[in-house]
């Protein structure tokens, strides 16, 4: 048996090793310079290039508007998207949270926070408060839907330029729901049946408001009376100021639909007309498949914008979100979360993103056939319209700028 | 003979891995010139040839198999596995900058056997032909035609080579002339990568990847010529000449990137094309002479005409001419017992190499000094070998890159006699 290398006494193997790794141990130390560039072929270069979208569609979607973190009421007449009336849509809720009764004599007060106004600014909007005579779903409430109103106007209201507002309820109204609160046997079912919230209808052109959901209260005066004593001369109700939250908000826009006007479409912050943007992301169409960087810009149609009379406003689209979606997905309301968003640049008024790993996937085959849809950023119950310049336009189409490197043979 | 084998199998194991292997590593780069063609050839020599500088056409040592020249494997007499690794450190630098690479690597593999002892041997190797190990960054640019302000820096970084396996017989025809054919296949993957980074996070790096393929088919002759006792009493005069065929490779090119999102053929190999690479014939001739068992002196030369070469960056590409000088002092052979530093072999040489390049009208010449230890097992025929180098590259003109090349080589031969049955244990 060879041996040689396990005998002790003669340590050849260890001594090699040891030397062996004491080299290696100082070798290791790599110095990275620029040595010999200028004897080695040139790289390819890089390529900064721009592909056109050819082709863009406003494709309506299904979208909800109940219990966003908006909801608007109002009527405007646009001079770029012509008129829009908005009717907002109120339930209160019925929680017993600090409040076991209210009195009979109770007063009640629908109260408004103003979180953004659409239109002239100084105008007087009026309002009526009409009873929904039809139960409806807030979750499943679309923009387009129409409410079924009763003749029952519970109070009428103008806004000017206030911040909030307290509109007292009819005595009529509030004490239906008085009685639907202080019932003790199903109490929130009677309530779901017989009674359905209220509407914020528009009385006049003026201007459309958007109000937080989350601060929007109906407002509780539990007044004392002689009568809430009980049997011992008692009072077991505390007097005072009491609010109610809204179980559910929403909104219903009327307007007409703005077919694109030659070099730009009109998008919302609704699904209900999104830009659908069509092309492959073939390499023949993006022109290499070694992709660096691939944006989207899309640029906003700003001379169309600017037709406001002086005084009025319109809500500024600060970024656009993008959706990948299957056709089958534009057949139903749209859920999900976008996946993109396109954020302002205020040099040139476009809408920039980062498009690689959508079009690198494209490429590489491992992304399943979606095209993308673009809204105005968000759909969270406000209204807000802008123009995006179409495929027609002379110098601002929907474009990608692609930053590549084509290695050749 | 069990424990020969089973180191047979995993050196040849290690050796194929390393072979193989495309991964980076700190320990990865080599030589800037291995960038041109299909690298820079390796000249496989046996340990104790390559520290005295040599390729080691007639150097022949019945402990350490020889792996330059057919012929002699005919005079093979114990059992061998040969194999080891190698770490390489590259300092060079030109007009711009300096930088160090270094590289550790697999050496050659190679099983010899006595078929009828000292007269028939057969080999099967595993060794590099050329290697392409380098990492070359450049200054950084600028994209001048977008709106950005927008620096890259480009990295190439090279791997692989051909590699050689082989497997062949030494017969010796006469007394003192032997014969050796070896045919071989020819095979190797060089990949080239591209990175470009860019400054700007919001670009993605980019990387392309020139991989090819090859294989092919070479044959190899040698003739080997020894006379004992011709200038004097017990000495011994070799004469070693081998000479190496074209090789015409079956090449095959593609593109390939990875971007994150999967890998895609940039250029697949149908659209890139087939090539026809053609590597150069290799002639050597070499003359040993031994005074006694302890002292050798030899030299050979070796001839290989690159200039018939036929692939990419072939116009850079001229012949190359490599001679070297060297001396063994084996003093484990000494017939009077001494010290500690009579147990091993010492061996040293020279070698210069005119190089396969030619850049900017200047060769890429090589001058490399080689020492070595030998320690061999005083109970068999095994040793374990290191061989030192220094070499200068390229300092022929300023413009180029100079390298200073510093080498260590650890090799192991295992020797033992085999198909012997012992009669006493």
């Amino acid at each position: 048996m060879n041996t040689f290398f396990l005998r002790k006494g003669q340590p050849h193997l260890l001594f090699s090793l040891a030397l062996f790794s004491l080299l290696i141990a100082v070798s290791s130390c790599e110095d990275s310079g620029i040595v010999g560039s200028d004897l080695v072929d040139e790289p390819p270069s890089i390529n900064s290039d721009t592909v056109d979208i050819p082709l863009t569609e406003g494709i309506p979607i299904t979208a909800f508007s109940g219990n966003e973190n908006y909801f608007s009421a109002g009527w405007y007449n646009d001079n770029s998207f012509g008129e829009q009336q908005i009717t907002g849509m109120v339930n209160p809720s019925l929680s017993r949270q600090g409040i076991n009764d209210i009195e009979v004599d109770a007063k009640g007060y629908l109260k408004l926070h103003i979180e953004e106004v659409y239109g002239d600014q100084n105008a007087t909007a009026s309002f009526d408060l009409v009873e929904i005579g039809r139960r409806w779903r807030a979750p499943a409430w679309r923009h387009d839907s129409i409410p079924e109103l009763t003749n029952n106007v519970v109070a009428s209201f103008d806004i000017t330029d206030q911040d909030s507002l307290e509109i007292p309820l009819s005595d009529e109204w509030f004490g239906r729901y008085v009685e639907s609160f202080n019932t003790t046997a199903a109490r929130d079912s009677l309530y779901r049946q017989e009674m359905f919230g209220l509407a914020l209808v528009p009385k006049n052109q003026a201007k459309i408001i958007s109000f937080g959901s989350g601060n929007t209260e109906l407002i509780i005066d539990n007044q004392e009376t002689s009568e809430d004593d009980d049997e011992n001369g008692e009072d077991d109700e505390e007097p005072g100021i009491y609010t109610q939250f809204m179980r559910a908000t929403a909104y219903s826009v009327n307007r007409e639909f703005i077919p694109p006007q030659g070099q730009n479409t009109a998008l919302y912050n609704t699904f209900e007309n999104t830009l659908r943007l069509s092309f492959d992301a073939t390499e023949e169409f993006i022109g290499s498949k070694n992709v660096s960087r691939a944006e989207l810009v899309l640029y906003e149609d700003t001379l169309a914008l600017q037709n406001l009379p002086a005084g009025h406003t319109r809500p500024e689209a600060k970024a656009l979100y993008v959706y990948l979606l299957d056709e089958n997905e534009t057949e139903r309301a749209v859920l999900k979360d976008p996946s993109y968003e396109m954020l302002r640049e205020e040099e040139d008024n476009s809408f920039r993103l980062n498009l690689t790993s959508y079009i690198n996937s494209n490429l590489a085959g491992t992304m399943d056939e979606r095209d993308l849809y673009v809204i105005v950023r968000s759909n969270d119950g406000r209204i807000i319209p802008t123009f995006i310049q179409n495929e027609t336009s002379e110098d601002r189409k929907p474009r990608i700028i692609i930053t590549s490197v084509n290695p050749e043979k | 003979m069990k424990k020969i084998a089973l180191l047979a199998l995993t050196g040849l194991l290690i050796s194929t891995s390393l072979y193989a292997q495309q991964s980076q590593s700190q320990l990865n780069n080599g030589s800037f010139y291995t960038y041109f063609g299909m690298g820079l050839p390796v000249d496989v020599s046996s340990p104790s040839a390559s520290s005295m500088g040599l390729q080691g056409v007639a150097v022949q040592d019945f402990r350490i198999s020889n792996i330059a020249n057919p012929a002699i494997w005919s005079q093979s007499y114990y059992s061998n596995v040969s194999g080891g690794f190698s770490l390489r450190t590259f300092k060079a630098s030109d007009n711009f900058g300096s930088r160090t690479n270094s590289i550790l690597q697999a050496s050659q593999f190679q099983m010899v056997f006595p078929i009828d002892r000292e007269r028939i041997g057969v080999s099967l190797s595993l060794s590099p032909i050329t290697e392409s190990k380098f990492q070359i960054q450049r200054n950084s640019g600028d994209l001048s035609n977008t709106a950005v302000d927008l620096d890259y820096a480009v990295t190439n970084t090279g791997t692989g080579g051909l590699n050689r396996l082989e497997l062949g017989f030494g017969i010796e025809l006469f007394e003192g002339v032997s014969f050796g054919y070896a045919p071989s296949l020819v095979f190797g993957v060089l990949e080239n990568e591209t990175i470009y980074n860019f400054s700007d996070s919001n670009y993605n790096n980019i990387n392309f990847s020139e991989i090819n393929s090859n294989y092919g088919f070479g044959n190899r002759f040698g003739l080997y010529l020894t006379q004992r006792d011709l200038i004097g009493s017990n000495d011994r005069t070799s004469l070693g000449i081998t000479f190496n065929l074209p090789v015409n490779l079956v090449s095959e090119s593609s593109i390939e990137t990875n971007t994150g999102a999967g890998s895609m053929d940039l250029l697949p190999a149908n659209e890139f094309g087939e090539q026809d690479i053609r590597m150069p014939m290799e002639s050597a001739i070499g003359i040993t002479y031994e005074f006694n068992q302890q002292w050798l002196i030899s030299s050979d030369l070796v001839y290989q005409n690159w200039s018939d070469y036929q692939g990419r960056n072939e116009e850079l590409f001229t012949d190359r001419l490599k001679a070297g000088f060297g001396a063994q002092y084996n003093a484990a052979r000494r017939n009077s017992p001494g010290g500690f530093f009579t147990r091993f072999n010492y061996r040293a040489g020279v070698s210069y190499d005119t190089g396969n390049l030619e850049i900017n009208d200047t060769q890429i010449e090589t001058l490399m000094l080689s020492a070595g230890l030998g320690i061999p097992s005083r109970r068999t025929g095994s040793s374990i070998d290191l061989n030192f180098d220094f070499g200068i590259r390229g300092a022929g003109a300023s413009e180029l890159v100079a390298e200073r090349i510093y080498g260590l080589r650890v090799s192991f031969n295992l020797s033992e006699l085999m198909f012997l049955q012992r009669r006493l244990d």
